[in-house]
This record gives structure tokens, sequence and C-alpha cells, in this order.
């Protein structure tokens, strides 16, 4: 009798540790007991935003009851390597500190509290030097990270000055912490023959391990990441990852003893790297029909006080800030400011809304200036036939989505009806105003750098049939695990219940990419069919040689192998293998085609496609408060054909919520002396159950499988939501702006507190300073 | 006298006799029991990732709360049934309704803050009894959990497709648990002591006072999620007396003309009475910390702080309310509005705050409370105004408006009553008027950046509340749509 498959792709299943999220099962690395003899470890921090170390004096911490060891940059044996191998940007401070928080030494004591009080007892000498605390001071004093990252196609500034309508403009857009709810966490255990196991929780354990491999001075194979789950990364969980589980290894090499080393909240806050805050400044010539012909627009990014991640980061921006739209002539340029705050890293999406937020502006504001509908100044704009169609960094615009998107988000909305009636709704209410935006969005997906399009995955068969899936990626509540299981099960025909995946582990898959910007999916999803198929391949070769048969007569459907009109079961098939010794272990590979780009001209092909979307929001505000609410939220992504809708609508929902809290009140601050003043969850604050769109809408893109050859046709799916929330921010500055004079744009930097919404819809109400 | 906590976990007794007072229930859990279901977000309150349930004996059975186990000392563990994640499925492995509408709900991405959620929700379960929640019951219910990864909606939906309790064991076995409680704790009130403390659980109001008579020193907790019991350590040893359990506190009173909410009542206690006297107050009340807050913080807590700014000081203070307290030979009663004032009269050493007197208003009284924070819930208010005043004949009269949030206190707005005693809301107020009263706001608030944005909402804010008398028919605030 056949029965139906279990598992397979484009089906809604739920996530593989979702019983085990809800009994309280599943466990984190915390939760896991103790290796014997583990100490506890706590980080020293700098107090200064710039100095010099004079001298650091340990002997008094050594001396403490309980302490194993105290560790300083001098006690590296290797390279001081936080995980890009850039010199001087190491995991512990050496000649000097550069932020607020920066690690100097660490210790490991038998208890935490020992750790803690032998930390205070380490006496660090600093000569404080002057620091950089603000994009505009870095700017002027010309403090960068990079040189800047420049995109220009025609001549923007000899059309600026041509064009018919000439609009300016300036915003600023805030930092964002990932607030993962599992704080850095790392257990480093030294084993015999100079090796290391570090149980960690990160998104790149082939860094952690590079790292530690590196400052240890051990080769990789000595070192070895054990990752089962991540309690919520979204980019965080990388270089601080490194930071954690490097300073971990370097404490248990020190004591000899396994070492756990977890950040309390605080530290965490004040430690790990953020979104970069950016400075944007717009420039635009258009017609009296919405043309742009010029546009010009300039990204200053907060980078801390480490090069880091940035320049990636800034690059994106840069081949971002055209979203949807072509332009004949354009000057896009980012630079790349040093300040004396913590080195901002990789978040969820990095740099592409600091880059998106710009060119909406742009449109809102020609919309604006024009009295136009905003949807109809966006659409004159948009990549389209072929003379529109090409990025201002080379690369084609294949499958566009755009148009379809934005038009089923119109009807889905019912975007006329409400327009007209928030008029209304404004017209009449004494204290509240409604608005109401769209935004589009083009999203890249893929790395640019090449050598990451690469991916492998390891799939071992039991005897008893039972299958172990191993591959680099880590699961982080994105729903990699389930939707690779859910690959084996339709290659091999088996029930989803027959594949356990495994936890990621630098022993199965050697250098692995990190897990991240969207593309794990793409990458990993290949391979394991890969590694699936070459399975399926030996088995159905045995079964064509044992039965005589020609291999398309044999057929994989439903956990049940047919062999002309013969049935055989998937237990069976496999205990029939292994004894005619068929080999049950097999490794897949896959590496992008067609992506390609050269970094120096910023030219070439870096995004494997783009994903599309498009949302939706009415929002409300408090005219005398400056309190918002999203109302109701509709938003459409294109997710290919997708592997698994749940997990999908769930990125989809979660990523725009997180984009929301951006945009309304996750704020960063430092204060003079650059300590960072939102250093708890009392200050630094993220949504919450209330905060949800009121009436939240999300679909995915029916009917449109991805033009390239990805797995299933699928898309790249966790990212580009974040970057739609843009719409909530331009919905609450068409309410302010339903408060000022025709043609009047709203100042409102992001995020778009209470505060400042009110400082907007005072400022639109006084007369326009001459 | 008995020196152990005693408490069930989970369904099975537990007497603990060697722990330090001052232990969290999350380390206690983690770390004593090694039950690492319940999460370790950030210690502070802030996230909900520890989320347990506390129930305890009331009248018609259990009653259960959701409260966050990094800041409940072990000691809030005497008499009650603490569940955790590991408790919720049946013995069978059978998962709870709620866990199996999270599953359904596709509730769950990274797993760290879903303990936390599921324990909201059970709980907030076994508060409907199987009647179905309201949307905002829902989302009040989730107010202290931060999930970071699904955006919510499939938690709210989770919420709404819980099927009846018919499979919770814990209903199923309430009355055996309710039984085994009483039978387990025996003891009516509990002395712990160690080297650094002594530590009281008291029952009654008599034995209060008489640890206060011997120990005028001693630390009273009430609640206790604002505070730590770090403080009086006094010779040595620091005395600690909780009397959230003594009954004459937990009683809520309704006279003629006055509601007495005893100074233990959880805020979420007085919602039903408030509900039906005070809406403002319950609306303030529904706005303060998260629902884990709601569940432990009383009035003798936000009262008996140094600083009197806890959230629903300045409507009180409008109300007319009256603090009594009592002493080993004494009871007084000061107006709230008086004790706010002056620092002598308040809460002494040696006294307890035994309960609040409020009175109610009358038809032709108008009574708005407001509390502006960046965030919804969870989030300390930039400013929390109130306002109380008797509309005759369209105009405002005996005007009382106090603010928290200027500096650092609650404090009354003269200025601001003066400038609206005999008004007609529907007029409103003359810009002139308006100006000097937004000047009259820099001679309480603190005159730094930081607290720009609340100078400029005091004077919105009595805007606000003559908008809401003019524009009864219309929505003026955000929430309200």
């Amino acid at each position: 009798m056949k029965q139906g498959l279990n598992g397979g792709v484009h089906t809604p299943i739920a996530h593989d540790s979702a019983v085990k999220h809800a009994n309280g099962q599943a466990q984190f690395v915390a939760d896991r007991p103790l290796p014997h003899g583990c100490l506890h470890a706590c980080l020293v921090t700098s107090p200064h935003a710039h100095a010099s170390i004079v001298h650091i004096d340990r002997d008094a911490a050594l001396a403490m009851p309980g302490v194993h060891a105290v560790v300083t940059a001098t006690d590296i044996p290797g390279f001081n390597d936080d995980g890009l191998s850039i010199p001087g940007e190491g995991v512990l401070a050496e000649a000097h500190v550069g932020c607020v928080g920066q690690p100097v030494a660490a210790v490991a004591a038998e208890t935490l509290e020992q750790a803690r009080v032998a930390a205070s007892r380490i006496d660090v000498q600093y000569e404080p030097l002057p620091a950089v605390l603000t994009i505009e001071d870095a700017l002027e004093q010309k403090q960068f990270v990079t040189h800047p990252v420049v995109l220009q196609r025609g001549s923007p500034a000899q059309e600026l000055g041509h064009a018919a309508h000439r609009i300016r403009g300036q915003l600023s857009i805030g930092s964002q912490e990932h607030l993962y709810l599992e704080t850095q966490i790392a257990v480093a255990i030294p084993d015999e023959d100079s090796t290391v196991e570090i149980r960690c929780s990160t998104q790149n354990p082939f860094m952690v391990q590079r790292s530690a491999a590196k400052i240890l001075g051990i080769p990789l194979n000595a070192v070895t990441v054990d990752v089962r789950r991540v309690g919520g990364g979204f980019g965080g969980k990388g270089m601080g990852a490194v930071q954690v589980a490097s300073t971990a290894a370097l404490l248990a090499w020190s004591s000899g003893r396994p070492v756990r080393l977890k950040l309390d909240r605080k530290t965490d806050l004040q430690v790990t790297d953020k979104r970069h805050e950016c400075l944007v400044t717009y420039e635009a010539g258009f017609d009296d029909d919405a043309r742009v012909n010029a546009i010009a627009i300039t990204v200053a990014a907060r980078c801390g006080h480490q090069l880091g991640m940035s320049r990636t980061v800034l690059e994106r921006t840069i081949m971002h800030a055209d979203n949807c739209y072509h332009f004949d002539n354009l000057l896009f340029r980012g630079f790349g400011c040093r300040t004396n705050t913590v080195s901002a890293g990789a978040m969820r999406a990095f740099g592409t809304l600091q880059g998106m937020v710009g060119v909406e502006a742009v449109m809102d504001h020609i919309a604006r200036h024009l009295d136009m509908d905003p949807l109809t100044v966006r659409a004159r704009n948009y990549y389209r036939d072929e003379a529109r169609n090409t990025t201002p960094y080379g690369q084609v615009v294949e499958d566009n989505l755009i148009g379809e998107t934005v038009a089923q988000v119109q009807t889905a909305s019912e975007w006329d009806r409400r327009r007209r009636e928030i008029d209304g709704f404004n017209a009449d209410n004494p204290v509240l105003r409604k608005g109401l935006a769209m935004v589009p969005i083009k999203y890249g997906i893929g790395m640019h750098l090449e050598h990451l399009h690469q991916a492998s995955a390891l799939i071992n068969v039991f005897a008893d049939g039972s299958v172990h899936l191993n591959h680099g990626g880590a699961e982080m509540g994105q729903g990699l695990f389930i939707k690779m299981a859910q690959i084996v099960s339709q290659v091999l025909q088996i029930d989803i219940g027959h594949i356990r995946p495994m936890a990621t582990n630098t022993e199965k898959i050697p250098n692995a990419t990190p897990t991240g910007g969207s593309i794990s999916t793409d990458l990993i999803g290949k391979a394991t069919e890969n590694a699936a198929g070459i399975i399926r391949e030996r088995l159905t070769r045995l079964l064509a040689a044992r039965f005589k048969v020609p291999a398309h007569a044999i057929a994989f459907a439903d956990n049940q192998i047919s062999v002309g009109n013969r049935w055989i079961s998937w237990k069976e098939l496999i205990n029939f293998a292994y004894h005619a010794r068929i080999p049950l272990m097999a490794t897949g590979y896959f590496q992008t085609p067609k992506v390609h780009f050269d970094r120096q001209k910023l030219q070439g092909r870096p995004y494997e496609y783009f994903v599309y979307g498009a949302a939706a929001t009415e929002v409300a505000v408090d005219t005398l408060t400056g309190e918002t609410r999203v109302l109701r939220a509709d938003i459409i992504e294109d997710a290919g054909h997708s592997l698994n809708p749940a997990i999908d609508i769930g990125q989809v929902e979660g990523g725009f919520v997180q984009g929301m809290g951006w945009m309304t009140m996750e704020e960063i601050t430092w204060d003079e002396n650059g300590r960072l003043r939102n250093d708890g969850l009392g200050t630094y604050l993220v949504p919450m159950a209330s905060d949800v769109p009121t009436d939240f809408r999300v679909q995915l893109l029916a009917n449109r499988p991805n033009a390239e050859e990805t797995i299933y046709r699928s898309k790249g799916i966790g990212e580009p939501p974040l970057t739609m929330a843009l719409c909530v921010w331009l919905a609450i500055r068409d309410a302010v702006q339903s408060l000022g004079a025709p043609g009047r744009v709203a100042e409102l930097d992001i995020p778009a507190t209470p505060a400042r919404v009110l400082a907007a819809i005072e400022d639109i109400q006084r007369p326009r300073a001459p | 006298m008995d020196g152990a906590i005693r408490f069930l976990l989970n369904g099975v007794p537990r007497a603990l006799t060697t722990v330090a007072p001052n232990t969290s229930v999350l380390s206690y859990l983690r770390e004593t029991e090694l039950l690492c279901g319940t999460k370790d977000g950030c210690s502070t309150g802030g996230c909900g990732a520890c989320t347990v349930a506390l129930a305890e004996l009331s009248e018609d059975g259990l009653h259960y709360r959701s409260v966050n186990a990094c800041n409940l000392p072990v000691t809030e563990l005497h008499g009650k049934l603490l569940v955790t994640i590991e408790g919720l499925a049946g013995k069978d492995g059978r998962l709870h309704p709620v866990q199996a509408a999270i599953l359904r709900q596709h509730g769950t991405q990274c797993g760290y803050c879903t303990p936390g959620v599921a324990m909201s929700l059970f709980c907030l379960n076994h508060r409907k009894r199987g009647n179905e929640a309201d949307d905002a019951e829902v989302i009040r219910s989730l107010s202290g959990n931060i999930c970071r990864c699904t955006g919510y909606r499939p938690l709210l939906a989770a919420a709404r497709d819980i099927a009846d309790g018919s499979e919770d064991w814990y209903l199923e076995n309430e009355h055996r648990l309710a039984e085994q409680l009483r039978d387990h704790v025996g003891a009516t009130r509990i002395v712990l002591e160690t080297e650094d403390w002594r530590f009281v659980a008291s029952r009654s109001l008599t034995d209060v006072l008489d640890e206060l008579k011997s120990n005028p020193e001693a630390t009273l907790i009430c609640g206790g999620t604002a505070s730590s019991q770090s403080r009086a350590r006094t010779n040595g040893r620091a005395t600690v007396v909780s009397i959230a359990d003594v009954a004459e506190l937990r009683k809520v009173e309704t006279a003629v003309d006055t509601i007495e909410i005893g100074a233990a009542v959880p805020y979420e206690d007085m919602l039903p009475v408030f509900d039906r006297t005070h809406p403002d107050l319950a609306a303030l009340i529904r706005r303060l910390g998260c629902q884990q807050t709601r569940n432990r913080g009383t009035l003798g807590g936000a009262i008996g702080q140094k600083r009197l700014t806890g959230d629903v000081i300045a409507g009180l203070l409008v109300l007319g309310a009256d603090v009594v307290l009592r002493s080993p030979d004494d009871e007084r009663s000061v107006s709230l509005d008086t004790y706010n004032d002056e620092p002598d009269l308040r809460c002494r050493t040696g006294e307890v705050i035994t309960r609040i007197k409020i009175p109610l208003c009358g038809p032709d009284e108008v009574f708005r409370t407001y509390k502006v924070s960046i965030r919804r819930d969870l989030a300390l208010p930039v400013l929390t105004s109130a306002y109380y005043a008797r509309v005759r004949d369209g105009r405002i009269q005996d005007a009382r408006i106090a603010y928290s949030g200027l500096n650092g206190q609650t404090v009354r707005l003269k200025a601001f009553e003066q400038a609206v005693s005999g008004l007609s809301p529907s007029v409103g107020l003359a810009t002139d008027t308006l100006d000097d009263l937004a000047k009259s706001i820099h001679e309480y608030a603190v005159d730094d950046e930081s607290s720009a944005y609340a100078r400029s909402l005091a004077v919105n804010l009595l805007k606000r509340f003559l908008a809401e008398i003019a524009h009864a028919d219309q929505p003026v605030q955000v929430a309200a749509l």
C-alpha cells in the first residue's frame, strides 16, 4: 500500500526543533552540562573611548581565590585575530583602545563571582586620547576606515544643473542592535594533542575556528567548533561570537581547563558590533513628469573604531542606492567614518536599507514637490525595458517583478480607497493624523565575494534507513535545517522523520561559508540535493543491476522504490544496499554559476538574482505626543517557488517587525564620553506584541518560480522583508506632512521615535525660515 | 516557626532550607534543579525569556500568574505552586494545548523566547478558564515577552487557537494540587536565617508589626519587582520581611464613597474593581511594566519607594487618595498629595503601609490619565499625567493636575490647574496662556536636552485632556483606533 510522503519541498512543515522549543528541551549552549572542571570567565573592557594602554597590572587578580588565568593581548601565542585577519583588530586590545567596551583582558575562575571580583582588580592604566564620536566630526576630521566607495554613471553634476526641478535633503538613520535573545556564549574545552573544542552560538563556525586557530597558533585541524542551534543571530553571531569564543579558547589554553564565557546582557550590548548608523544626503534633478535626470546620494557610515566588515557593508549600501530605479546620471558615494565607538558590523540586510532610504526619500520628495501620487513617481523611474535595465554596477535586471509586485500590493491593500478615507479622516480629526505609504524593493541575493559562493553537505544513511544530514550552515531559527531535510526527503522520497539534522560541526564540513546574506538555502540546498542525489543514484544502479532493469525503470516515490512492477520499502532497500556493500555516505558540493565581481571597479554580476517585494502601511500619528501606531501592513514578497511557505512567511513577518523597530523605536546613542546610553533592555527598546500592525497581511508572490536555476526555483528570504519596513517611516512622514504647507517635506530622522515625530510636527507647522 | 521554603515544583513538593534568600528562582531552577528550559535573556525582567507560572491558593482554586524568574527571590515561592516549561506537557509527554497551538501556528523560530511565551499563554489560558481571550487580553498577556524572530503574529494567533483546557493536567488535577499545597506548606509563616540574612515571610499583619517592633530597620518587600534585597544590611545581618502574602494587606474593599486597596494587592487584582470605578486608573495600570510586573507589583511597593514616580502615583494623587500606615503602636492616614510633598510624613522606620483609600468619582467628575513612553508596553514613562476636575455647566472646576517625569518626582501643576479653572473645554486655552504654561514647566523640569521631549509633552497632554472632553465622539489617541 502506497502512503503519501510526509515531507518534500514546497510544503509548510514545522521547524525541525519546534516541539523541543515549545517543551523546553531544545538545548542552547548554556543549557548543556558543563564539562568537568569548567571555569567561568568574564571580560575587562575599556572605560575610555580612545586611549593608550600604559600598563596592565594583573598580579592582584591572579592572587585572588579561584582564579586560574588572566589573559591580555600579550598572552596570545599566535596572531590576535578577530575573524577577519586585519592587523591591529584582534579580540583583545594591544597598545591602545578605540572605544568604550573594547575588551582589554579576560579572567577565568572557578566561579563567575570570583571571576568578576578578579576582573575588577586588574589595574589597567590608560592615557586618554582625543576621541571622535560623531559621523559629522569624522567627516570634518577626515577620519575614515577605508577609501570612499563610488559608483558613477553619466554626468550627474552637469545634468543636475540642467534639470527642470531640483531637490536636496538630508536625513540620519540610526544604528540597530541585533538583540538576539540568547547573549553571546562559548565553552572552550582543551583536549589531547594540543587541540581545543569550542561549543558556541555562532552563525559562522568557520570564522570562529579560524580565529581560535590563529590566536592559539595551531592549525585549523586542531580546533573543532560545534553549533547545534543559535538563539537568534541576525548577523550578530559572527564577529561577536568570535570575540567570545576565541577569548574562551585563549583562557582554556592558558589555564588548561575548560572555560565558559557568557556575556551578560549589558556587556553584550556594550561589547558587540551593531548596525551602521548613517548620514544620508541626496540631490535629484527631474522633469515635470517626475522622471529623474540625475541623482546624487552620499552615505556616510559610522563604522566605529575598526574596519571590520565595513567595506563590504558600504559596498552593499552603494549597490542598493538605486533600489528599483534606473538613472542615466547618478553619483552614489559611501564614506566609512572612523569613530571611537564599537565597530559596526553585520546585521540582517546590512547596508541595504541605508542605501534605499536615500532614493525612497527622493521619490517621496518629488511627489510632494510636484503634488503627484508617490506611486506614479516611482513607476516612472522603475527599471524596465532594455534601455533601462542595467544597474550602476553592471548587472542586468533580468527577472524584473517590480511592477507586478507593486500592482498586487496596490490591489491587496485597497490602496486607492484607503488613500481617500485617510484624507477624509485627516480633515476631520482634531488630534490624530493618518499616513499611508508604499515601498517597493529589489534586493540582491549574494555576498559579492566570489569565494563564498560554495557549499558542501554530507549525508550518512544508517543500515536501518535513518539518515544524518550534515552541512556547514547554522540553524538560528530561520528554518535552514528543516528546508535542507525537506530537500533530502524530496530527493530520496522518504518521510522527513527519517532525517536527523545534525549540529553544525567543523569536523563534518570544512571551510563553510557563513550562514547569512539570505543565501544559505541556495548554496547548501544545492549541495544537499547533490549529496542526496548521489545516494539515490548509487541505490538506483544497485537495483538496476540486481533486477536487471534499466535505471529509468526505477522510481523513488513516497517511501517506496518501484522496480518495474515490484515495490521495495526504503528500509528494505537500505538494508539490502548495506549488505551489498554500497557506500551509504555521500558528500555533495555546489558552487554558484554566473556570479562574478570586480571589487576594484565595482562591476560585474555580484548577485545570483534579485528578490522583489512591496509593502504598504497605514499609520496613525498623535500630533500632540508624536506617538505612532501601525494600523495595517500589506506585504508581498517574492520567494520564488517557496520551499516551505510557513517558514518563509515567518521570515517576512519577523523581518518586517524587526525593521519596524529600527524605523520607530530602536535607538542607539553614545554620550559625550563615548559611552553607550542604551546598554539595557530598559533603554534599548524593540517591538513587543502591542507594536505589531493591528492588521498584518503577508503573502508570498504566487506563481513566480525563480528565473534562475536555484534549488527547486526558490529564492532567498531572510533579509529583504526587513528593508520593506522603510514604508513605516514613509507613512509616518506622510501623516506629518498632512499638517504642512503643500510641497513641504517633513524633516524626520530614523528611528522616528515619538520625540522626533513631535519635533517634526512642530517644525512643519512653523513658517519656513527664509 | 519553620525554616524551610515549601512549595510545589511542577506538582512535586520541595522544601528549601539552605538557600540564600536573595537567590533568584531562575538560578535555582537552572543551577540547583538543572531545569534549563527556563531561559536567561537579560536577568533584569526586561525580556520575559524566564517567565514561569506561580499559582497561589485562592477561594476559587489555584490562581496562576506569570512572573519573571530572574527577579523573583526563591523566598516568594513559599506556599505556592511553581510551574515551569518542563512541567507543562503531560506526564506522557503529550504537549499542553498551549504548546500545541504554538506549534500549529509556526510560532517558534530560534526558540529561545518560546518557553517564556508558552508560560505566559498558559497563565492566560488558566485565567480565562476556557473562555476565549480577546485581542487586548492576549496582547497584554505577552506584554513582557520579547520575541525577536517571529514578529509576534503567529504567537498572537496561537493564543487564539488554544483548544479548551480539557487536556490541561493542572486543571484536571487542581483539587488535588490545592490539597497537596495545603498539606505540604503547613506552617503559615517562615523564618529563614543564615549568616547574612534573616528572612521572614509574614502571613499576618500582627506578625509584621511584631517583626517591626524588634527590627524597625527591616526591609519590607511587597512584590519586589522594583527593588532588590540589597538594602538595610545593618549590624552585619539584613532582615527582610516579605509582606506580599499578608492576608490583611491583600484586601480590596468598596465602601459608599471610597475603595480601599490593600498595600500588597497585586496590580492585576485591582483591575476588575477599577474597570468599574476608575477606568482611567485601570488603563494606566495596564500600561505599567508588563503582565509579569503587574502580577507582582503593588501600591505598597510603589508608594514605599524613595521616589514617588511609579506609573500610578499621579493618578492616585489627583483623585485625592489617602495612604494608611501602621506602626506597632499607631495608625495614621495621610493624603498622598501631602505624603508626596512632605518627606517627613512618608513611611517611617518601623512603619508599614497597609492600604490606600481612593475616593469614587461622581457623575460630574472627570478623571483622566496619560502615559507617554517610547514603546507602549514594558517601557518607563517619559511622562505620566493625571487630571481630575468637575465639569459643571460645561466649565471646569476644582481641577487637580499632577505630572510625573518632569524632574524625577511627581508634582502638582498649580499653574495648569488655575489655567483651566472656569474654562470651557470646547473653547480651549488661548495661545498666550499656552505659552505661559509652557514657560511655567521650566520651574519643574530639569532643563536639559534629555527632558526636552517631556517638557514639550506637558502642555500638549493638557490639550489632549481638553480635546477628550470636547470631542467625546472622536478618537484622540492612537491607542483608540
